[in-house]
């Protein structure tokens, strides 16, 4: 048996591209061809992002992100390659933002030991649904996030 | 140049709270001129939004109120909906209801004590130190929170947001297996709550002695503690009808504030917490009542900085009451039953404690069941004077600390509440005369 790994999307399902994290994860659920593999929807509540985080070794977290490159852009990256930018003070109960749930796990010493993001940066926040730009984008993520599951698997 | 004697505090948006607020205080001569919690977040127009709605997406709509107490949103809107047709829950679908109630006062409580509130009493900026220095206590919190959350979905069908509780009943039941299973990790939850006493008595000289009487406002019944029906109960008036509620919330526009106050007998009234275990602490399961006697705490506390011990009475009786709900559950069998609520033409007041105190929803339908009027008012708005009365009393006790430590206390008062200021405001309806 293939090492189980979790796949957590992120994001509100009505912010425009921010919907790619959840959508990710109800695309993956519908490829049987994925075995040993979690698919979680966090949407916006970050304790429930922590709770998986905390109960994972290896853990793909796919979420829009602001890399301040052009639009569609797509890297998986981990915590080692960025620089989280958050404000540690700005939180409520609603607020918690991914950098600041990475940061809690990180200073509990419970970062899974393998973690990747795979992100793409938005094209609008605005609308219902992901913006068509990015549903043409969305094969991509699809197959950086299986690319992760491949080296989690087999690395 | 500034003398020494005066102080201009201002807190730019408050943190640690929901929603943007600013606290602003000046003092001149030692002397209080002004204090005030300015609301600076923008209205949000849901009352609007629910006219011509029909009664079946009510809830829907109104539970997007707040990601925090959207249970506490669903069950007024549902209260009021059935109210106005003349509709009576079956017994089952009440104590359901009270289940999913208690799961989200679990929920909101842990969340605030923990993340928002412990902080300030360790005196660090957030939780992420204490993540470092007190993982066992985050990793604790974490695994209440993540235990009122499955509480919450295994009866509402959602962590938040519920789906299955409607008008007239719930869409789907849980199974008796499932309840089982749930009571068994609610008694396992025990320890942790005695930890979470133990923790926050630990640090309880950090909350300040700020004595100040006020009016409590909250529901109240005669034979439980009172959550999700009852009659509004005044620590100075005694018993109100709740469609009467608007002889007590009064609502005005004030200048500093896009949400409105509220006053009843006084200058203003408190609600949440502390109102609810002030006016009905007989109520309290034992095991809450004897938390109450580790801080020496007594009714009537004055002290709103008490709120969060309150908070802590509350999750503490959340959970006993759970398990006892669930026992009644699956001792009379828990029937999928069709939903039987029809549309009559009328006027419904609904009044739920949520986390944050009494909320009232009240709608008129048409004879269809179509929305034609909505009002809502939130238990933030209804302490924003209370809190802003709170200060004006602390302010000249803390006069001589510094600048830093006074706006810290504030705010620290601020979050007492556990404000939710992103719900509170809505604004004034006008209507042009021709």
């Amino acid at each position: 048996m293939a090492k189980k790994v979790t796949i957590i999307g992120v994001g509100s399902e009505i912010r425009g591209d921010d919907a790619l994290g959840p959508r990710v994860i109800a695309e993956l659920g519908k490829d049987r061809s994925l075995t040993d593999v979690e698919l979680q929807y966090a949407g916006l509540d970050s304790m429930n992002l922590l709770n998986y985080l905390l109960e994972t070794d290896a853990a793909i977290i796919v979420d829009a992100v602001n890399m301040k490159r052009a639009p569609g852009s797509v890297a998986a990256f981990g915590l080692a390659e960025v620089r989280l930018i958050f404000e540690v003070n700005q939180l409520s109960l609603h607020g918690m933002s991914l950098a600041y749930v990475l940061t809690l796990a990180e200073s509990m010493g419970r970062l899974p030991k393998q973690l990747v993001i795979v992100g793409a940066q938005p094209f609008t926040t605005e609308g219902l649904t992901l913006s068509p730009e990015m549903e043409k984008v969305l094969p991509e993520v699809l197959r950086q996030v299986k690319e992760q599951i491949a080296i989690f698997q087999n690395g | 140049m500034t003398a020494p004697n005066d102080k201009n505090i201002f807190v730019h948006h408050v943190t640690r709270v929901e929603g943007h607020g600013n606290i602003k205080v000046d003092i001149k001569n030692g002397k209080l001129v002004e204090s005030q919690l300015q609301i600076v977040e923008s209205p949000r127009f849901f009352e609007s939004l629910l006219l011509g709605r029909r009664y079946t997406d009510v809830a829907l709509i109104t539970s997007r109120i707040c990601g925090i107490c959207s249970t506490g949103h669903t069950l007024a809107s549902i209260n009021a909906t059935e109210d106005a047709f003349g509709y009576k829950p079956s017994e089952q679908t009440i104590l359901l209801r009270k289940l999913l109630h208690r799961g989200e006062n679990l929920q909101s409580h842990v969340l605030h004590l923990y993340c928002l509130v412990a902080p300030d009493l360790f005196r660090v900026g957030s939780v992420v130190p204490l993540a470092a220095t007190h993982t066992d206590v985050v990793l604790r919190a974490l695994r209440m929170k993540k235990l009122a959350n499955d509480l919450a979905e295994l009866v509402g069908g959602r962590a938040v947001h519920p789906q299955s509780a409607v008008p007239g009943g719930f869409t789907s039941v849980p199974k008796v297996s499932a309840l089982l299973d749930m009571k068994k990790r609610l008694e396992a939850a025990v320890p942790d709550l005695t930890e979470t006493a133990k923790l926050i008595l630990s640090v309880a000289d950090k909350f300040p002695n700020l004595q100040r009487q006020t009016e409590y406002v909250s529901l109240q019944s005669d034979n439980e503690y009172a959550l999700i029906a009852g009659d509004i109960c005044s620590s100075d008036a005694g018993r109100i009808d709740i469609h009467n509620y608007r002889k007590v919330t009064n609502e005005k526009v004030v200048d500093h504030s896009a949400a409105k106050h509220c006053a009843h007998k006084r200058s203003s009234y408190a609600v949440g917490a502390l109102s609810r275990v002030n006016n009905n602490f007989d109520k309290l399961c034992p095991m809450a009542k004897d938390v109450a006697k580790m801080f020496g705490f007594k009714t009537p506390c004055n002290n709103p900085f008490m709120n969060n011990l309150a908070q802590l009475l509350e999750a503490v009786d959340s959970v006993v009451h759970a398990i006892q709900i669930i026992d009644t559950l699956v001792k009379n069998g828990v029937k999928d039953v069709p939903l039987d609520i029809t549309p009559k033409a009328g006027t419904g007041v609904g009044a739920v404690e949520v986390p944050r105190g009494i909320l009232f929803h009240e709608y008129t339908y048409d004879a269809k069941g179509f929305i034609t009027n909505a009002n809502c008012i939130i238990p933030t708005g209804q302490n924003l004077a209370n809190i802003e009365d709170d200060m004006r009393t602390f302010v000249p006790q803390i006069v001589n600390d510094t600048k830093e430590e006074i706006a810290f206390k504030l705010e620290m008062l601020v979050r007492a509440y556990d404000p939710c200021i992103s719900c509170a405001t809505h604004l004034l309806d006008v209507e042009f005369v021709d």
